[in-house]
């Protein structure tokens, strides 16, 4: 009898055990979280908490504007936001409207896919000038996020700007600075940027990259997008496309990159004659950033950038190339830069 | 009609046309409580309608369950289409389970007819269209045959079978995870060549083998019958630029 009364009781207390749900919070609620929150389990609850009202994160505010379809994937995570295990929670930071400890206390895991959001410095002399912008800024301002929609970038004193970086944002900002605004009037576009991107004196964009064609990390399908934009002269400098015995192994082991080559090697034709008012893209590869240049009443705004040509040394241990400073100096004159800070690759 | 009366009340100012209603019939209630009428496009019934135990004899509930039946799903109908609109028909709410029930069946009886129709159509169609046989083959070495119409990519298949294959860009050449293997090169060949939109969102796929498609892009043909399809351990979405995968 006892036994039993005993046995009766530990089936009692695991039932308890096993009816309780396990609750997930997840904090970020870009496709980290919501790929994370999908896979969860048959009868885990799960929370999803994010800094802003809105969720989808990068999806929302990093994919450009002209690029609907990647942003259909909001569908699959709205399907999993609609599921009544699954609740979203905006406008909670955490650390200040909540701290960790108090997560762990309320929930069995806490998940922390929360991405990373700030800049690393630049580290060049001159980076406090005006007209200097992390990319990301960029970005959240034609994107219309509420962290920067007053950012305002001068997009009238000059002709120029310059990009330095050679990936699928720089190629991003590029063609929003230099696509027709008819046609980004038909896209999702903050409706301040494309005020201000229809009244903007830009013409000319410089993609800087410390080294080469064959190194710069770009993906095909963007780079074949912005070389057909109607009515753009591409420059490449064919000098740019020689390419070493190393950069022949990089090639052979990666796809993406060899498909990228053969992409600039066609675009590099010996150049027409430009038209009045064209729009220009010049790639400039192996020359990386000196200083920034300020404007000579000394206002405080930046006149143009002093880029170092480098050349690239093999790196034994990883079989892979890094750019070194030559001491030959150019500057380019331009009113706005836009630097893309690199979060996978060391400098 | 025999035993039927005409009455012409008036309601609000407004002339009302009766339906004519074997009245007489009716037993257990005050006469002048229950009238049926129609003002112009609206029906409504006597709110004073307490719970009515109707008596029919055989030959009259063929009449008044078809005058109710066509009442009840007008109403319903109304009802349906602009549930705020005064004017329109509101149904009081009448504790008769009969007329309910009429109402009801009336209004499902077309939901029947139309959903059957429906489905005699799609059975006709399935019967004359192709179909051929696909294996997919998961990580873990488990197959799944289904058969999947010719003109339907694989994606779709794979989603009408429930099968574990995502498509987040929803077969926008936007992604890579409905990435899929094709096992025997001799069908690899079969298959068209891919585009060079296909082929930049192939770049960015995890795993990627000589034989390697997007499931979005292979549409099922019948030179492709028995195609057998794995579907890779992982997949990649929202690749960070310059990202190696290490191999798991």
């Amino acid at each position: 009898m006892v036994i039993l009364g005993k046995l009766k009781f530990l089936s009692r207390s695991f039932a308890a055990l096993s009816s309780a749900p396990l609750r997930i919070c997840i904090v970020g609620s870009a496709p980290a979280g919501f790929y994370t929150a999908e896979k969860a389990h048959e009868g885990v609850e799960v929370d999803i908490l994010d800094r802003l009202p809105t969720p989808f994160g990068l999806v929302r505010s990093g994919v450009a504007p002209d690029h609907p379809e990647t942003k259909v994937v909001i569908n699959q995570f709205s399907r999993v936001a609609q599921n009544e295990r699954c609740s979203f929670y905006g406008n909670i930071s955490l650390g200040s409207s909540i701290s960790l400890v108090e997560l762990r206390e309320m929930y069995n895991a806490v998940v922390l896919s929360y991405g990373a959001e700030s800049d690393r410095s630049i580290g060049i002399h001159g980076e406090d000038l005006a007209g200097i912008h992390a990319a990301r800024e960029i970005v959240w301002w034609y994107n219309g996020h509420q962290d920067c929609r007053n950012l305002t970038p001068d997009l009238k004193s000059s002709d120029t700007a310059v990009i330095l970086g050679q990936g699928n944002v720089a190629l991003d900002v590029a063609r929003v600075l230099l696509r027709p605004t008819t046609e980004l009037a038909r896209t999702d576009i903050a409706c301040h940027a494309l005020a201000a991107l229809e009244g903007s004196s830009i013409r000319r964009v410089f993609l800087v990259g410390r080294r080469g064609p064959v190194q710069a990390a770009w993906t095909a399908k963007e780079l074949r997008e912005i070389l057909g934009i109607k009515d753009l002269d591409i420059h490449i400098q064919q000098a740019d496309l020689v390419t070493t015995p190393a950069d022949e192994i990089e090639m052979k082991n990666n796809r993406i990159r060899k498909r990228v080559y053969e992409l600039l090697s066609k675009a590099a034709n010996p150049g027409t004659s430009p038209l009045c008012n064209q729009r220009e893209l010049h790639f400039v590869f192996f020359h990386r950033p000196e200083k920034f240049l300020e404007l000579d009443d000394k206002s405080g705004h930046l006149a143009g950038v002093r880029l170092e040509k480098t050349i690239l040394k093999g790196d034994d241990g990883q079989m892979k190339q890094v750019a070194v400073g030559t001491g030959v100096y150019e500057d380019i004159s331009c009113g706005q830069v836009l630097w893309n800070s690199d979060s996978t690759e060391e400098h | 009609m025999e035993g039927a009366r005409k009455i012409w009340p008036i309601i609000g100012g407004s002339f009302l046309e009766p339906v004519g209603l074997p009245v007489s019939h009716l037993r257990g209630i005050n006469r002048h409580e229950f009238l049926v009428f129609r003002r112009n496009d609206a029906i409504f019934l006597s709110s004073q309608l307490r719970a009515v135990h109707l008596n029919f004899t055989s030959e009259l509930k063929n009449m008044f369950v078809s005058r109710f039946y066509r009442l009840g799903s007008y109403a319903v109908q109304r009802l349906v289409k602009a549930p705020v609109f005064r004017r329109h028909s509101v149904l009081p709410a009448i504790h008769h389970q009969y007329l309910q029930t009429q109402c009801g069946i009336g209004y499902q009886r077309d939901e029947l007819f139309s959903t059957a129709a429906a489905k005699l159509d799609s059975n006709e169609g399935n019967e004359t269209e192709q179909k051929i046989n696909v294996t997919f083959v998961d990580k873990d070495g488990e197959e799944v045959n289904i058969k999947v119409p010719v003109g339907m990519s694989m994606l779709e298949a794979a989603h009408e079978n429930d099968l574990d294959l995502e498509g987040a860009c929803e077969a926008s050449l936007a992604c890579s995870t409905c990435h899929v293997i094709v096992m025997d090169m001799s069908q690899y060949n079969k298959i068209p060549d891919p585009t060079d939109e296909e082929n930049d969102m192939l770049d960015l796929a995890f795993g990627l083998t000589e034989t390697s498609r997007l499931g979005c892009q292979i549409i099922a043909a019948r030179e492709l019958d028995g195609i057998r399809l794995a579907v890779p351990s992982a997949t990649r979405n929202f690749a960070v630029d310059g990202y190696k995968p290490k191999p798991h």
